[in-house]
């Protein structure tokens, strides 16, 4: 048998967690270069001042509508960032070659997942951030034990969503990334109850709403900020207890996580001759 | 010397088809290898293989006595590959320094896009650069990680002829400095040029190993270009006669294991021969009579 070169003096091996800060701060420069990211982040601040800031009236407790429909917009942002920032991005970066690339370096593939978690988290936080002081100022100001509260939730979401972008990522061709993106973005948007609440969806699309982790995640949203009573006077549908609405959205990522480890798995052993 | 990369007969199967089938293949340290093959033929199977981005259908591939895939193997690899280029948005000092946040033993940037001849762009956009300096720039991140085996797919291709000329100064300091060098390549001159071994791969197999004199040696053909007035065909019939193409100026040139028996014949024939050239075959001629196909 033929025995390797004895290995090279044991330089320490740089901690995976380091590279998945480097990723996030990669992905962060080059997105606002490149335009897209700033209009991913803007978006739902403009979709909340266009139409959730002005709208007057008030749940029972004294409970501002609009405060209600700024957790709207600011979960539309968070669903939108994990389907294209996380999803149609990596599916591009997979065409570009990047990811390739990637996988060759001394990076485990974890961080690359991790910098894109990182990603999302900055992101729904300057998407939330943003919504509170548009809402603060057209009078609508929340606690910031609420605030809080949802914020939580807003991390909660970008890691239970992040593994759809990864599957979107890794299942669909790069150049139709974009276009299967919307598909998926804007039905489920609309069906959870984002642009307007579910209570006011035509009844067939209304009847798929609880079959959607992010109805339930939405839920867990609401519930940040307003009590049982509140968001049902709002047009939430919960199950009950929010626990149920925990375990719901868990198992949705868990089956998008198995998806999406397939998808790399089958983009990895690709049957595609190269010369 | 001990190698630093060992595949032992590989294999790789698609769907019934075989890319590249039972090749063994050992990079020993301040070796420049050339990998050549015909398009099709396998190269870039292995090298996927051999960086761990795909698994062998038979045989193993051990790097510094590890499976590719294990980070601390990728940790001593480099690879320059085809269509990788890095996010558009980013400049290439920020790719550069984001590639050395992977390593944990990293050569200083400055020195890298040196190197490359790519410092005085470290503030460009990785979308804004033309196709060579993509290329300079796919050999920065390649070497970043202080690399002691280097696989470099096409490094020339779309180089021009003085980037080519750094490109191959570089590989041959690289290799002076003991790390061991795999690269893939269409241009047999230079593999003639810089390797110190080639390996020929046609329909997957391994039909060759060794240096460029013991390859010629081992296929015993030579070139014969003449002038005469007589049918391809009839030229490729004669024994011994490998390949029949035309040079620019109308001649047959024909490769052959027989050249005095082939000149016999058509002397005997009664055919006129004029323009007659008969020289040793290089690494080209003797690649085009093992594969029976040009370089491209």
């Amino acid at each position: 048998m033929i025995e390797s070169v004895p290995p090279a003096p044991r330089a320490r091996m740089p901690w995976g967690g380091t590279a998945a800060v480097a990723i996030f701060c990669a992905e962060w420069r080059s997105g606002f270069r490149s335009g897209w990211f700033v209009a991913l982040v803007t978006m739902p601040m403009v979709l909340f001042v266009l139409f959730g800031a002005t709208v007057h009236g008030h749940l029972r407790g004294g409970l501002p509508v609009a405060a209600m429909l700024m957790v709207s917009f600011t979960c539309f942002g968070v669903v939108n960032q994990a389907i294209f920032a996380v999803g149609v991005a990596a599916a591009e970066q997979r065409g570009s070659g990047w990811l390739r690339r990637l996988r060759v370096s001394a990076m485990p593939m974890w961080s690359f997942f991790g910098g894109k978690v990182l990603l999302g988290f900055a992101a729904a936080t300057v998407v939330l951030a943003g919504n509170a002081v548009l809402a603060r100022c057209v009078g609508v100001g929340l606690p910031l034990g609420h605030l809080l509260r949802l914020w939580v939730v807003v991390l909660f979401g970008v890691v239970c969503l992040a593994p759809f972008g990864f599957a979107l990522a890794y299942w669909v061709r790069p150049g139709a990334a974009g276009v299967i993106g919307n598909l998926v973005f804007l039905p489920l948007s609309y069906t959870s109850g984002f642009m307007t609440p579910v209570s006011g969806l035509p009844a067939p699309v209304a009847a798929l709403s609880p079959y959607l982790p992010t109805l339930h995640w939405g839920n867990l949203a609401w519930a940040a900020i307003a009590t049982q009573g509140q968001a049902a006077d709002f047009g939430v549908r919960s199950p009950g207890h929010p626990w149920q609405d925990v375990a719901i959205v868990l198992a949705w990522a868990l089956a998008a996580a198995v998806l999406a480890t397939l998808g790399w798995r089958r983009d990895r052993d690709r049957d595609r001759i190269r010369g | 010397m001990k190698p630093m990369a060992v595949l032992c007969g590989v294999s790789r199967c698609f769907r019934g088809t075989t890319a590249v089938d039972s090749v063994d293949l050992v990079l020993r340290p301040g070796e420049i290898v050339a990998l050549l093959g015909p398009n099709g033929a396998g190269k870039s199977t292995l090298f996927d293989m051999l960086l761990g981005l795909r698994n062998p259908s038979a045989g193993t591939v051990s790097v510094f006595g590890m499976p590719p895939t294990a980070r601390r193997a990728r940790a001593r690899m480099g690879a320059m590959l085809q269509d990788t280029t890095g996010p558009a948005g980013l400049t290439v000092g920020e790719t550069v320094r984001l590639t050395q946040r992977l390593y944990p033993r990293v050569a200083p940037a400055g020195e890298l896009l040196r190197t490359v001849d790519l410092d005085g762009l470290t503030g460009r956009r990785v979308g804004e650069l033309s196709g060579g300096e993509r290329q300079r720039l796919s050999l920065a991140l390649a070497l970043t990680g202080r690399p002691d085996l280097l696989v470099l797919d096409e490094p020339t291709a779309a180089l021009d002829v003085a980037g080519r000329r750094r490109l191959l100064r570089a590989i041959r300091r690289l290799a002076a400095q003991d790390r061991s060098i795999l690269l893939a390549t269409h241009d047999l001159r230079e593999a003639q040029e810089v390797a110190d071994r080639v390996v020929v791969l046609h329909h997957g197999r391994k039909i060759a190993d060794g240096t460029t004199a013991e390859i010629v040696g081992a296929v015993g053909v030579r070139r014969v270009q003449l002038r005469a007035a007589i049918r391809g065909e009839e030229l490729a019939n004669h024994g011994g006669v490998r390949s029949v193409s035309r040079t620019p100026d109308g001649r047959f040139d024909l490769l052959t294991t027989d050249p005095e028996g082939l000149l016999r014949t058509l002397v005997t024939a009664g055919h006129r021969i004029a323009d007659l050239t008969v020289v040793d075959a290089d690494l080209e001629s003797a690649f085009v009579a093992l594969t029976g196909e040009e370089a491209a």
